[in-house]
């Protein structure tokens, strides 16, 4: 087992025909860091896998050369099809220090990351930078934690003229940054929350008991922590917050600024939506 | 692995996630549990156990005293030495993560969570613990 590297201007790529393991890791690190020190042009170090994965042991390695070359505004990949070896480098809050990736083109510049304590641009009307995080944060959550396949649709500005949602039970944050300062919910018919609870804990549920209702709090809370990872390492400033649940049969979520961004999703129990709210929009 | 008779105290403000990650530590082997809805609690739950608490899992994010807060507080207990301490979070940023470890977090696991990632972060502090 071995790997072939290049450099292709600033990006060294290493070939691998199999998995990473702990000692191709450890080899393939010292000549990478070899070449950073010698080739200051040299800004991305892409592990290119095919349909392998990573060993865990092998980013003992990877973590201390991927953390350094952040440091230096630079950027170590993981470039695999292995959507398993995806998920666990997210799942393990790796994801910064070696970022999975599907396709080459993927590997882009560090220029485009605003400098630390560069704030982002506040969210504009359907800012795909700003709703992509929440959107895969949704499908990613569902999928790990209810094992629930969800699509997103197509997001769409809430007006007057919007015909009511119905909604039986939501989870909604409220958020003050540098900036953004609105309301997040994620909001759920009964049929829909109680699927969802019944695929996470593995046990039919049919009614929305006191113990279930948390649950839409615990699903924003996760999507909220994926997106803010990444919107944060784009200049926002997200904080924590706790999020709480409002529940009513047929209820309205009134944010008090003038309009919502609705994210749809469909599941196989139904369709359910995000709301993301700000004066911005 | 931990032995599975272990005690472990779930902390978590969320009662469904308590559930979910109890679910995980009995698919993983465990069956002797105590919950705690926030890091106040836990404490109380902790020193007042009648069988020893073996291990911790916590969440970090709760209201009023958090699990780094009683994170902290175990490891400035000395009857508490090297317990395993896990934080469950969904808080992956480098600075928080960062934080943990400082505070002699053990393992830390980020949500959304499945039983491998709890189990990887479980052995291997065993074996650390072991060696």
């Amino acid at each position: 087992m071995s790997f072939e590297k290049k450099i292709d201007g600033r990006m060294m790529v290493f070939q691998l025909k199999d998995e990473l393991t702990d000692t191709l890791a450890a080899s393939a690190c010292a000549q990478a860091q070899e070449e950073l020190d010698k080739n200051t042009q040299l800004e991305h170090i892409v592990f290119d896998l095919g349909e392998n994965g990573i060993s865990y042991h092998a980013f003992r390695h990877l973590c201390p050369l991927g953390l350094a070359m952040r440091k230096a505004k630079k950027q170590m990949f993981a470039l695999t099809t292995d959507m398993a070896t995806h998920r666990m480098i997210r799942s393990e809050g790796m994801d910064k220090t070696i970022k999975p990736i599907q396709m080459l083109s993927e590997v882009n510049p560090p220029a485009e990351t605003p400098a630390a304590g560069q704030a982002a641009p506040a969210p504009s009307k359907l800012d795909v930078s700003f709703i992509n995080p929440f959107v895969e944060g949704t499908l990613h959550v569902l999928k790990v934690q209810a094992q629930t396949e969800a699509a997103a649709e197509k997001p769409f500005m809430k007006t007057s003229a919007t015909p009511k949602m119905h909604v039986d039970i939501a989870g909604i944050l409220g958020i003050t940054s540098k900036t953004f300062n609105g309301g997040i919910a994620i909001c759920f018919t009964d049929k829909v929350f109680l699927a969802i609870m019944s695929k996470m804990f593995g046990e039919e549920y049919k009614e929305i008991t006191k113990d279930l209702e948390d649950g839409a709090g615990e699903i924003l809370n996760m999507i909220f922590g994926h997106a803010k990872k990444i919107l944060n390492e784009k200049g926002h400033a997200f904080d924590k917050a706790l999020p709480t649940i409002v529940r009513a049969p047929n209820l309205s979520i009134n944010h008090s600024s003038k309009s919502s961004l609705i994210l749809p999703f469909k599941a196989e129990a139904g369709t359910f939506f995000m709301e993301i709210s700000t004066e911005k929009f | 692995m931990f032995p599975a008779n272990t005690r472990i105290l779930v902390v978590d403000d969320m009662m469904t996630m308590r559930k979910l990650v109890i679910k995980a530590l009995k698919e993983m082997g465990f069956s002797d549990f105590i919950e705690a809805g926030d890091g106040a609690k836990g404490w109380e739950a902790l020193s007042g156990s009648t069988v020893p608490v073996g291990i911790v899992v916590s969440d970090w994010n709760m209201p009023g005293s958090t699990g780094i807060d009683l994170l902290k507080r175990v490891r400035a207990e000395s009857r508490f030495k090297g317990m395993p301490f896990f934080l469950l979070t969904a808080e992956a940023e480098a600075q928080q993560v960062a934080e943990a470890i400082k505070a002699g977090v053990s393992g830390y696991v980020v949500k959304p969570f499945t039983v491998e990632s709890l189990k990887i972060q479980f052995e291997a502090t065993y074996k650390k613990m072991a060696a």
